[in-house]
C-alpha cells in the first residue's frame, strides 16, 4: 500500500504529466485554427482622397487595409446622391482607419465619443472585372456603405441621435464588382451608444474568398469551441445534480455556459448573431446577454476556486467579486448604452486585478501541493497572457488578432482536467478503501469461521472428555466399588465381624462412595455408555420430565444404526434437555413430542409442544434467553442448523438438524 | 442359607476381574463349589461350549459383544441367568426379563441382594431388586406398556415373518414412511431398544414363541 507522501509525489506526477498533454492539445488546436493569421494586411495610404489598389498581390490573394485617411463629412449622414449634388458640401477633415474620432479636429468640431459623420474614399482597381470584397468589423455602431452610389453593406441603421439610430456593429462581408473604373466609397457611421464611434478594425479589401474563408474558420472555431463548453458545462451541472456536496461542479458548470454565452457572439466573431440566429433575435440584445455573461463569469471564477480551495482564497475579496456582476447588470437596467460601455472598460481592468489575484493564489496552492492547482495555474496563466496580448493589441502596441477566445478556451480545459483529476484522485481513494475493507471483511470472516471451528472444537473436547471422565468413573471406580462391596459383603458375613461398628461404618462409606460415583458419572455423560444396550437416554430424559412435570411427553426415535458414531448425539441430547426445560417450564404445555430420527446422514432433532406459543413461552430474559443461546451455541459448535418456529397447531417447535459426522448409517436398514 | 449340590455350576461373565472375583469369593463363602468365569460374550459361549451351567451371573457391558446377547444362549443350554448390571433403566430391565433373564440385579444393590437373588433363582424364582423393581414399578405408574392397536399388531406380526420395510408397506398399502413410523411406536409401547434390528429380533422371537 502506499504512505501518503509517495502518494503526493505520484499523483504531483501524474498532473504535471497531465498539464504537459493538455498544453499539447491546445498548442494543436491553435495551430490548426491559427492558419487565419497567415496574412497581415498590406496597408493602403489615399493620395489625394483615392487608393490604388495594385493588380499583382490583389491577383495572388493579399489581403488589403483601407487606410485612407477617409474624407469626413463630420454631423452628416449623407448618401452618395447628397454628395454628387452641386451643392454638396465640403468635407470637414480626414480620419485613418482604424481609428476612433474622439478628439480628431475636425473643422471647427472637436467630437467625444458619441456622434454621426460620412466617410468618403476614392478606389482605383485594376484594369478589368473583378469580384472584390470588402470586410466591415467593429465599426462602430451602426453604418451604411455604398460603392459607386449602390449599397453594398448595412448593419443597423446610422441616426443623428439615439433615438433615431439602430445599433448594430457586426461584421459584414460586402461584395464588390470592379472594371477598372474608379470606385466611390461612401460610409455613413454614427454612434449614440459606444463609448468612442469610429472604426475598430481595419476595413479590409480582398478578391472574393480569403476573407470569406478566414472569416469561415473563425466561425468553425467559435463553433467548435461553443460546442464544447455547452458539453462541458450541462455534464457539470448534471454531475453536480447527482452530487450536490460537489459544489465546484456547480460552479465549473455556470462559468462554462457564461463563456459560453459570451463566446457565441463576442465582438470579434458575431458568430450566433450572424451565422445562427441571423434573422430572429435583435444583435443588440445578444451583444447585452454576451457582456452580461462576461461581467458574471469572473465572480463565478473566483467562488469556484475558492470552492476547490477554501483556504487559499479570501472570503472577503469574494464578497468585492460578486458585486461585479451585480453593478453592472444594475447598470444595464439604470444607465444609458454609452456610459455602459464605459463601465466595460472598468469591469476589464477589474477582471485584470482579479486574473492577478489568482496567479498570485495558485502559485501559492501549486507551492503547497494543493491536488489540480499546476492545472488551474496553467489556465490561468494562458488566459493572463491572451488578455495581456489583446490589451497590447487594442492599444495598438503589437500587431495581431485578439486570442480572448483561445485563452479562455485554454483554461476551461485546464479546469476540467482539473476536476477530473480531483475526482478521479477521489474515487482512487474510495477504491482503495473499499479494497482495504473489502480485505478486512475477508479477514474477518477467515477468522470467524476460524473461531466458530475452534469453538465447536472445545464443545467436542470438552465433550468428549467429560464423557472419558464419566466411562472411567462409570467403568472403573463404580465397578471397583461394587468389587469392594462384593468383598466387604463377604467379610461381614463372617463370624467374628458381624455387626461390629466398624463394619456397620466401613459399609455406610462404600455404598455412599458407590453413590457418589454414580451419581458423577450419569451428571458427567447421561448417555449411556453402551449404546448398543439401552441407546441413548434420550428416553429417561422424557421419563424423568415426564415424571417431574406430569405432562405427558412422547418420544419417537428412528435410526438405522445399531450403534451411533455420528458424534453428535451428546450435543443432540443436552439441546432436547434444554428444549425440554423450556417447554415444561414456559410455554404451558399440555403435550410435548420429542423425535430424533436420522436418515441419509442427517440427524433431526425435534421438540415440539402445544402451549402458549413462541412470544408468551419466551422465557424471562434472565434465564431463559440464556438457555436459547445455549441451544444455539451447542447447534453452531456442531454446524447444525438450529430453528425455533411456530407450530402448526399452536405451540413452539425447536428443531437441529445436525450433519452425521460419519457421514453414512452404519447399522443396515432393513 | 440352603445347601447347594456340590455339582452346581455358576458361570460369572464380567469383563471387570475385579467384580468377578469380588462374585466369585462371594458366592464361594456360601457354599458355591463350581464357578467358572469368563470376561467377554466369546469366552462365556466357550465355556457353555464344555460345561453345563446352571446359573449365569450376566454383565451386560461387556468389551466384546452384547451381554443381553447371552441370554437366549445361556437359557438355551438351561441356565437361569441373574443380570448384574449398572444399568437402572426400567427399559433395560424390561428387555432383560423379556430376553429371559429371571433376576435382575443393579450394581448399586446392597451385594446382600444378590445373595437374595441367587438365592430366589436358583429355586426358579424371579428376583428382582428393590432398586430394579422401583424402575419398574415407576415406568408403569406412568402408565408405560400401553396395548398395541390392532394396526401394530400386524406390523410387528409381518416383521417377525421376516417381511422387510418394504414387503410390510406393500402388504398394509401404507408408506415406507409410515412403517417406521410404526416401529418407532411399537417400541416406545413395549419398552424396547429404538434400533430396528433389535426389534426385528424381538419380532421374529415372538412370532416364533
Amino acid at each position: 500500500m502506499d504512505d501518503g507522501a509517495s502518494l503526493v509525489k505520484r499523483s504531483r506526477g501524474q498532473e504535471m504529466v497531465l498539464a504537459g498533454a493538455v498544453l499539447l492539445v491546445c498548442a494543436a488546436l491553435w495551430l490548426i485554427f491559427g492558419t487565419i493569421h497567415d496574412r497581415s494586411p498590406i496597408g493602403l495610404a489615399a493620395d489625394g482622397g483615392v487608393v490604388v489598389l495594385p493588380a499583382s498581390p490583389l491577383d495572388h490573394g493579399e489581403i488589403f487595409a483601407l487606410e485612407g485617411p477617409w474624407q469626413v463629412y463630420w454631423g452628416r449622414l449623407l448618401t452618395p446622391g447628397d454628395l454628387a449634388r452641386s451643392d454638396a458640401p465640403a468635407p470637414d477633415g480626414a480620419l485613418r482607419f482604424p481609428g476612433s474620432w474622439r478628439g480628431e479636429r475636425f473643422n471647427s468640431h472637436t467630437p467625444g465619443g458619441p456622434g454621426a459623420a460620412t466617410f468618403r474614399l476614392g478606389l482605383k482597381p485594376p484594369d478589368g472585372n473583378r469580384s472584390l470584397t470588402l470586410r466591415l468589423l467593429d465599426l462602430r455602431i451602426a453604418y451604411r456603405l455604398w460603392a459607386n452610389g449602390q449599397l453594398i453593406a448595412e448593419s443597423g441603421r446610422p441616426g443623428l441621435d439615439a433615438s433615431s439610430e439602430r445599433a448594430d456593429r457586426s461584421l459584414v462581408l460586402a461584395a464588390l464588382e470592379t472594371t477598372g473604373q474608379p470606385v466611390d466609397l461612401v460610409l455613413e457611421l454614427s454612434n449614440h451608444q459606444f463609448r468612442a464611434g469610429g472604426v475598430g478594425d481595419p476595413i479590409l479589401l480582398a478578391k472574393t474568398g480569403p476573407l470569406q474563408t478566414a472569416r469561415d474558420r473563425v466561425w468553425i472555431l467559435s463553433a467548435f469551441f461553443c460546442g464544447v463548453l455547452l458539453v462541458a458545462g450541462i455534464y457539470h451541472l448534471l454531475l453536480h445534480s447527482m452530487r450536490s456536496r460537489e459544489i465546484s461542479f456547480l460552479y465549473f458548470g455556470i462559468y462554462t455556459l457564461l463563456i459560453f454565452g459570451y463566446a457565441a457572439n463576442s465582438n470579434t466573431t458575431y458568430w450566433l448573431s450572424h451565422a445562427v440566429v441571423a434573422d430572429w433575435l435583435d444583435p443588440a440584445l445578444l451583444d447585452e446577454i454576451s457582456i452580461a455573461c462576461y461581467a458574471a463569469s469572473g465572480a463565478v471564477l473566483f467562488r469556484f476556486y475558492r470552492s476547490l480551495f477554501p483556504e487559499d482564497f479570501s472570503r472577503r475579496l469574494q464578497i468585492v467579486s460578486d458585486l461585479r456582476p451585480v453593478v453592472f447588470l444594475l447598470s444595464i437596467v439604470v444607465l444609458p448604452p454609452i456610459w455602459r460601455s464605459w463601465l466595460v472598460v472598468v469591469l476589464m481592468a477589474a477582471g485584470l486585478c482579479f486574473t492577478a489575484y489568482f496567479l498570485i493564489r495558485l502559485t501559492a496552492c501549486v507551492i503547497r501541493q494543493r491536488p489540480g492547482a499546476i492545472l488551474l495555474m496553467c489556465g490561468a496563466l494562458l488566459l493572463a497572457s491572451t488578455s495581456m496580448h489583446d490589451i497590447l493589441v487594442h492599444a495598438d502596441v503589437i500587431e495581431g488578432e485578439y486570442l480572448a477566445l483561445h485563452g479562455l478556451f485554454a483554461l476551461v480545459v485546464f479546469q476540467s482536467s482539473a476536476l477530473a483529476l480531483r475526482y478521479a484522485r477521489n474515487f482512487e481513494m474510495v477504491e482503495q478503501l473499499s479494497l482495504d475493507l473489502h480485505r478486512n471483511i475477508d479477514v474477518l470472516k477467515d477468522e470467524m469461521s476460524r473461531r466458530r471451528e475452534l469453538e465447536g472444537e472445545v464443545v467436542r473436547v470438552s465433550e468428549e472428555e467429560r464423557r472419558r471422565v464419566s466411562y472411567q468413573l462409570h467403568d472403573g471406580l463404580c465397578q471397583q466399588l461394587t468389587a469392594a462391596r462384593l468383598r466387604y459383603s463377604m467379610l461381614s458375613a463372617r463370624d467374628g465381624e458381624k455387626g461390629s461398628p466398624t463394619m456397620i461404618e466401613l459399609g455406610r462409606i462404600l455404598s455412599e462412595a458407590a453413590e457418589d460415583a454414580y451419581a458423577l458419572s450419569r451428571g458427567m455423560w447421561p448417555v449411556e455408555h453402551d449404546p448398543a444396550v439401552a441407546g441413548p437416554t434420550l428416553g429417561e430424559l422424557v421419563d424423568s420430565a415426564k415424571r417431574a412435570s406430569g405432562i405427558d411427553i412422547s418420544l419417537a426415535q428412528n435410526w438405522p444404526c445399531t450403534t451411533c458414531e455420528g458424534g453428535n448425539l451428546g450435543v443432540l441430547y443436552r439441546i432436547a434437555q434444554e428444549a425440554l426445560t423450556n417447554a415444561v417450564r414456559h410455554a404451558d404445555a399440555t403435550r410435548i413430542s420429542v423425535s430424533l430420527c436420522c436418515e441419509d446422514g442427517t440427524t433431526e432433532l425435534e421438540v415440539e409442544d402445544n402451549g402458549a406459543g413462541r412470544h408468551l413461552d419466551a422465557a424471562p430474559a434472565d434465564t431463559g434467553g440464556l438457555g436459547l443461546r445455549i441451544m444455539k451455541h451447542r447447534a453452531n459448535a456442531i454446524g447444525a442448523e438450529f430453528a425455533i418456529e411456530d407450530s402448526p397447531g399452536g405451540g413452539t417447535v425447536v428443531r437441529c438438524r445436525a450433519r452425521c459426522l460419519k457421514g453414512s448409517c452404519s447399522g443396515d436398514r432393513s | 442359607m440352603m445347601d447347594i449340590p456340590a455339582s452346581y455350576s455358576v458361570l460369572l461373565i464380567d469383563d471387570h476381574p475385579a467384580v468377578r472375583q469380588g462374585v466369585a469369593a462371594l458366592l464361594g463363602s456360601r457354599g458355591f463349589r463350581i464357578l467358572l468365569q469368563a470376561s467377554t460374550a466369546e469366552e462365556a459361549r466357550q465355556v457353555l461350549d464344555g460345561n453345563r451351567v446352571d446359573l449365569a451371573i450376566l454383565d451386560l457391558s461387556l468389551e466384546q459383544g452384547n451381554g443381553l446377547d447371552l441370554v437366549p444362549d445361556l437359557t438355551g443350554h438351561g441356565g437361569r441367568v441373574i443380570v448384574y448390571s449398572m444399568f437402572e433403566d426400567a427399559r433395560t430391565i424390561n428387555r432383560s426379563l423379556q430376553f429371559g433373564a429371571l433376576g435382575y440385579v443393579t450394581k448399586r444393590d446392597d451385594p446382600a441382594d444378590l445373595l437374595d437373588a441367587v438365592d430366589h433363582v436358583v429355586n426358579g424364582e424371579p428376583y428382582l431388586s428393590s432398586r430394579a423393581a422401583g424402575a419398574l414399578d415407576e415406568m408403569e405408574s406412568l402408565g408405560r406398556g400401553k396395548e398395541l392397536s390392532e394396526r401394530e399388531r400386524q406390523v410387528l406380526s409381518l416383521m417377525g415373518q421376516g417381511e422387510s420395510n418394504v414387503g410390510i408397506a406393500a402388504a398394509l398399502g401404507i408408506s415406507v414412511r409410515t412403517v417406521e413410523t410404526y416401529y418407532a411406536r411399537i417400541s416406545e409401547k413395549l419398552d424396547l431398544s429404538l434400533s430396528v434390528r433389535e426389534l426385528r429380533k424381538y419380532a421374529i422371537r415372538r412370532f416364533n414363541e
